[in-house]
């Protein structure tokens, strides 16, 4: 990506800046420290944006922004609960339980809707809420919003180069599809959350735990190998995404719903020298090759953008619109994902601020 | 006896959804693995698995009937777990199979050819129809009541009846799977849920 004048870098990160700030001033309401803390973050989100615009790197300012705020989201909804003894925020509502709970949800809002009260609307929408970030962003979510995909990407970058080749895995990439079909279907089946009881890494809250010893312990080796394997070791050996790209149900289901967004990262195959660069560094293994050798992105495609800093021929970019008439919109796309991103952690981020520095 | 058909008849369409739930976890990754987008080929494969949970069911209420309330536990808890660990094993090995056939054609093509005969959804729907579902305990505990083996057998037959209304929209599954990449995907679901009741089976064996 070639660098941005510096005011149209600078025109954009005050765009962002500018929302992020109303939504700072709507939510802090009359709390000081709040909003000096909010703004603070708003700040911080927009520097990383005027960065992106400005030096044409996407993937290392998403990934700063994007692994901080994994990294800020634990220590508030995890790390907090260890030092402050049960003075510890609720957890957050979490997308990647929807999605494997997604009939019992739909159910839900049915009922919600059903039943006239807006209070309850607030809560169980939030379920529509991610679906219209789905809708904006699409699979964008995983690479720039996810909390946990955070993490993941966290571990997959401490190795500078991969120790193990991880091999592009052919028809066991649609893996997490048949894992939501899976989980759907069992949790339908048990009424109970499977996703959330049983493969879950990132357990927020000990609801899910059994209360018998015996499956207790098997739920906690089951945990332990998952947490251990597909979100520590394997990322940091191979330098891609295990959890995010083999279990996540949400990553399996945005990779089906994403396509409604209208930004994808697209290969143009006139410019592509064919030096597969892009398929080495995708975190997703969202990159394959045509029977006629050509390269080209698939639905599980994140759009975290390291194809398009690393491409030598700058074949690669986010486009719009249909084949014949594709428009480049990665400066939109930057921009809405910026916002989405500092406004949903915007919600939690100021709060460990402030807890670190004794005001909370 | 009429009264019995409408009770077995209206259990089933009331509770039947479950039930179809319960045997979709099994049948339904078979029908996107293996469904054509025929009509007449789809029916074939849906009636041979309701004749096995058809036997299933009759053979149950039989038993029931004829060994009375003393043994009733073994059927409703040891059998039911034992037919589905059987289950998941059929679909363990039928998508194993598959997957490895996809990787090295030739080394497992006798088996799959002959495993993807009819047989292998008649046997799912043996294995799933003892499934300990309440619907089912619920139409064991009723014939239990009856003291009437013929009349358990009815019940039971007009149970089946109720829930396969909730079977019919499997035909259209094969539909929506269009392509190999579906297909695939069908045989990894058949390897996860059969990995999962497996384990489900063992334990509930083992409590």
């Amino acid at each position: 990506m070639k660098n941005g004048s510096f005011r149209k870098s600078a025109g954009l990160a005050f765009g962002i800046l500018g929302v992020l700030a109303v939504l700072s001033f709507v939510s802090a309401g009359r709390d000081v420290p709040l909003l000096l803390a909010k703004l603070s973050w708003s700040t911080v989100v927009a520097f990383l944006g005027f960065r992106i615009y400005r030096d044409g790197v996407i993937s290392r300012y998403r990934a700063i922004l994007f692994i901080l705020t994994a990294f800020l989201f634990f220590l508030e909804f995890k790390f907090f609960r260890f030092i402050s003894f049960g003075n510890t925020p609720s957890a957050p509502y979490c997308h990647i339980a929807e999605a494997s709970t997604l009939s019992n949800f739909v159910h839900s809002q049915v009922l919600a809707i059903k039943s006239g009260d807006w209070r309850v609307w607030g809560v169980l929408t939030m379920g529509f809420l991610w679906l219209l970030i789905i809708f904006t962003i699409g699979q964008g979510i995983c690479s720039w919003v996810c909390f946990f995909g955070g993490i993941d990407e966290g571990f997959s970058k401490i190795a500078k180069r991969p120790i193990l080749k991880f091999k592009a895995p052919g028809r066991w990439r649609d893996l997490p599809i048949a894992f939501l079909i899976f989980i759907l279907v069992v949790t339908f089946l048990q009424g109970l959350p499977v996703f959330c009881s049983w493969f879950c890494p990132f357990k927020m809250t000990e609801a899910f735990w059994a209360a018998d010893p015996v499956t207790r312990k098997a739920q906690a080796v089951l945990f332990w190998s998952i947490l251990a394997g597909a979100v520590i070791i394997i990322p940091i050996l191979t330098g891609k995404r295990i959890f995010c790209s083999f279990i996540c149900p949400f990553g399996a289901l945005v990779s089906i719903s994403g396509k409604a967004s209208p930004y994808a990262v697209t290969i143009d195959k006139e410019k592509c020298s064919r030096c597969g660069k892009c398929m080495e560094v995708c975190p997703s293994l969202a990159v394959e090759t045509t029977a006629s050798g050509e390269y080209k992105t698939t639905n599980f495609c994140t759009r975290c953008s390291k194809c398009i800093d690393i491409c030598p021929s700058d074949a690669i970019s986010i486009f719009s619109g249909p084949s014949g008439a594709r428009i480049d919109t990665r400066d939109i796309f930057i921009f809405l994902s910026l916002l989405v991103a500092g406004a949903l952690s915007g919600s939690f981020v100021p709060n460990v601020f402030l807890r670190l520095a004794g005001l909370r | 006896m009429t009264r019995i058909l409408l009770e077995g008849f209206a259990l089933g369409l009331s509770a039947g959804i479950y039930c179809a739930g319960s045997c979709l976890a099994f049948f339904m990754p078979y029908l996107m693995a293996e469904g054509e987008r025929k009509i007449p080929s789809n029916v074939r494969k849906i009636t041979s698995f309701l004749a096995g949970r058809f036997i299933a069911y009759i053979a149950f209420a039989l038993i029931i009937g004829l060994i009375g309330n003393a043994y009733r536990d073994v059927f409703t808890s040891g059998a039911s777990h034992i037919c589905l660990i059987g289950a998941s094993l059929l679909m363990l090995g039928y998508s194993v199979a598959n997957l490895i056939k996809g990787r090295h054609d030739g080394a497992c093509s006798s088996y799959v050819s002959r495993s993807r005969l009819a047989r292998v959804p008649f046997f799912l729907g043996l294995f799933t129809g003892l499934n300990p579902c309440p619907p089912f305990l619920l139409g064991a505990s009723r014939i239990l009541t009856m003291a009437d083996v013929s009349g358990g057998a009815v019940f039971f037959a007009a149970f089946f009846a109720g829930t396969s209304v909730y079977m019919a929209p499997l035909i259209f599954v094969p539909y929506l799977a269009r392509g190999e990449r579906i297909k695939q995907i069908g045989m990894m679901v058949a390897f996860l849920s059969g990995v999962w009741f497996l384990v489900v089976g063992i334990a509930g064996l083992l409590r």
